[in-house]
């Protein structure tokens, strides 16, 4: 401590002691609290539960599983094409292609219940990680696509060449879509991508 | 001290590190700005680059959002930090070598994650797309060599108070390393609180670190240029210490329509309300320090592109505090309104000032007079009007989204109904794009430039030299 005094150097500890202590006090007020809370009283919905038996270790890159693959729960969710369940890979495609960019998986408690089905309780998103949410709606919510839309072919075809299949409407309907054609995706990623979807009731 | 720093004949310049941050964040500026630029084409013409699964939106996206932070803003912020703690502390930086390693691997780091965005190797959470090792990568070899570097100068300061800039670096650094750590996927955080926690640190990337740190860029370069002093520095520490005591409360205020506990949102978007006393104290705190300088603001490139951010901070923070009521955010929640502020916080404000700082203080670490003023004017110009264009446009469709939204319109109706302003946003948001080329070739042509020695100084620039 060359320089300045000794009681400059006191008052730049102390104030950044204050920093920390009052830091801290947010992060027990604003992380502590509310996330033992969640933690502790929020129990699955029926889809909740199925989805986070679908998804049993969490998908996505993990310390576990460092190519992305979504193999790391491959036992019980096994792989693609298997004949159990496709939705853990699929959920991988869906976040290695950007989908959650434009598409949000959370009906909010507005009047969005109108055309993307009921809000749900916290529980639907049980032990679900990353919550494949993020906050711009540039396409249609897709909580409840799996109620909405129900049928593979169409799912498999839309997610292919979106600019064509969403319902024509005269001259207009070049522009019915932003979304753009997903048609390189292999047939693998596609179904896995669509089982996902339909999963999402 | 002085001892010390004699017996490192070794050590880089002093400066070298500033100069390095500085043309690299103004190089990654120009790469994130493409990306975002691409992104904006991909909105008005859905067909534009379609099928190449490394230029996707979801591809872009990312980059373009976190090279821009990263790469841009954050390195900027080193830069600043570089330059301004010795300056402020009247001595060296604490270790050069330190500094120039760091922003060589930050720069590497900076590749890698693009490359990895571009295989699909994301983790899905929002601002914090990189994967783990670059989590440990940042921390090790950005953040902490950015930490040791800013507390060990202002330790070792050859000054008797810290100036408030300083405060600003030394708490954010450790703030925002908290934050990093607590927001990070390895967490393991799932179900909801994987939702409030992205929100969590997101805001608080905002919050504990941009915002703060471009405040303590002007604070730093406004005094400087003008040669007031600091309006109060009482006002400073209103607006340091409550930075610090509300700025990382409202997290929540990202999450209004999720199932998280309704207390959670009452107290966000109440606690959201108060972080207008930073904002409105640092503006004040600016706008007073200019008391009779004002013809600086079209006389001094610095000057102009730091005030015109510090004007901007205006309608930013109180779009925010409005936007984050529940009366008002269920209407604009997930349009393109909120794009328009974070564009307004992330470009308007924070970018403005950074630029500025480099105006001010590029040509000094280089010993040279900036090549161009009129290329400077250029780069206002383009920048200011393009933004302003651009948050038109895209505030615009973001009412027509929202819209759509409140009266359960078709979406691809309201898709037609936004085209117009998507194809504005495009137009707007190259003119901004461009701006960034004309920066970047200045500032190569300024450094590049043959040193003139005016003729009377010409002996103590040879006897410094010798
Ligand atoms: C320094 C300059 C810039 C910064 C710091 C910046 C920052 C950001 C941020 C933080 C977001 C995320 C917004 C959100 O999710 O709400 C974003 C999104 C975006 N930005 Fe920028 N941006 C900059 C310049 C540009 C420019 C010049 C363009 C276009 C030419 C652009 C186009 C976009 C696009 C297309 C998105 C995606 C929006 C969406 O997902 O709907 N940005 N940018
Ligand atoms: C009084 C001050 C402010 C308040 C109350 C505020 C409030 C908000 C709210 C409520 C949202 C989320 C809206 C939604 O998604 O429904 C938001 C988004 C955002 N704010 Fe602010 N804001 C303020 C100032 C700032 C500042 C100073 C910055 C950065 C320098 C900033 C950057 C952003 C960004 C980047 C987003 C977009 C987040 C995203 O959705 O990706 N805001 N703000």
């Amino acid at each position: 401590m060359s320089g300045g005094s000794n009681g400059a150097g006191m008052r730049y500890m102390i104030g950044m002691l204050a920093v920390v202590v009052i830091f801290a006090t947010s992060i027990i007020v604003t992380v502590a609290l509310p996330i033992g809370q969640m933690y502790t009283m929020i129990k699955p919905t029926a889809q909740g539960a199925y989805i986070s038996a679908q998804l049993p270790k969490d998908q996505g890159w993990v310390a576990s599983d460092p190519l992305n693959t979504g193999t790391a729960g491959a036992h019980l969710v096994n792989g693609y094409g298997g004949p159990t369940s496709n939705i853990g890979y699929g959920k991988v495609v869906f976040l290695r292609e950007g989908c959650f960019y434009c598409h949000t998986m959370m009906v909010e408690e507005t009047k969005d219940w109108y055309d993307w089905g009921a809000p749900e309780p916290a529980g639907w998103w049980y032990k679900g990680r990353p919550n494949v949410n993020a906050n711009e709606r540039t396409g249609p919510d897709l909580q409840h696509v799996g109620t909405r839309l129900p049928s593979k072919t169409y799912l498999i075809q839309h997610e292919r060449y979106p600019r064509r299949v969403v319902e024509a409407d005269g001259a207009t309907n070049h522009w019915m879509s932003v979304m753009p054609d997903f048609y390189w995706l292999s047939n693998n990623d596609l179904n896995a991508v669509v089982d996902f979807l339909r999963a999402m009731k | 001290m002085s001892a010390n720093a004699a017996s490192l004949p070794r050590d880089l310049k002093p400066g070298t590190a500033a100069k390095l941050a500085f043309f690299s964040a103004i190089v990654w500026f120009c790469i994130g700005t493409i990306y975002g630029g691409l992104a904006r084409i991909k909105m008005a013409y859905p067909d534009f680059l379609a099928g190449v699964p490394w230029l996707t939106f979801g591809v872009l996206r990312p980059s373009h959002v976190d090279t821009v932070i990263l790469g841009w803003i954050t390195m900027a912020f080193a830069a600043a930090i570089y330059y301004m703690t010795p300056a402020l502390c009247n001595t060296r930086l604490w270790n050069e070598k330190l500094a120039v390693a760091s922003i060589w691997l930050w720069n590497l780091g900076l590749v890698v994650m693009n490359a990895t965005f571009a295989g699909g190797i994301m983790t899905g959470i929002k601002y914090h797309e990189w994967t783990w090792p670059i989590d440990m990568y940042i921390m090790f070899f950005i953040m902490v060599p950015l930490a040791l570097n800013c507390w060990m100068t202002i330790l070792h300061r050859k000054t008797k108070g810290i100036y408030i800039s300083l405060w600003f670096f030394a708490a954010c650094i450790l703030m925002i390393a908290v934050v990093f750590v607590l927001g990070s996927d390895d967490m393991g955080w799932n179900g909801i609180a994987s939702a409030y926690m992205t929100w969590w640190y997101a805001h608080n990337v905002l919050g504990l670190w941009i915002t703060p740190v471009s405040a303590a860029i002007a604070y730093y370069t406004i005094p400087k240029v003008t040669g007031n002093p600091l309006y109060s520095h009482r006002i400073g520490h209103i607006h340091f210490w409550s930075i610090v005591g509300f700025y990382s409360t409202p997290g929540a205020h990202h999450l209004m329509a999720a199932p998280i506990p309704e207390w959670l949102k009452s107290f966000a978007s109440v606690s959201g309300v108060l972080i207008l006393i930073p904002a409105l104290a640092f503006v004040t705190n600016v706008l007073l320090t200019m008391e009779g300088k004002w013809h600086l603001f079209v006389e001094n490139p610095a000057i102009q592109w730091t005030l015109t951010g510090v004007l901007f901070a205006i309608p930013l923070n109180v779009q925010g505090a409005f936007q984050q009521t529940r009366a008002i955010n269920w209407y604009i929640h997930g349009t393109n309104w909120i794009v328009a502020h974070a564009h307004m916080a992330l470009l308007g404000f924070s970018t403005f000032v950074e630029v500025g700082a480099v105006y001010y203080a590029l040509p000094r670490l280089l010993g040279k007079p900036l090549f161009s003023v009129a290329l400077a004017r250029w780069h206002y110009w383009m920048t200011a009007i393009g933004f302003m264009g651009f948050w038109t446009a895209l505030t615009a469709s973001g009412l027509i989204e929202a819209a759509a939204k409140a009266t359960n319109w078709s979406f691809s109706g309201m898709l037609i109904a936004e085209h117009p302003y998507m194809v504005a946003a495009v137009l707007f948001g190259w003119m901004i794009v461009v701006g960034q080329w004309l920066f970047l070739y200045n500032m190569i042509r300024t450094a590049t430039a043959p040193v003139t020695v005016p003729e009377g100084r010409k002996a103590v620039a040879t006897a410094a030299a010798g």
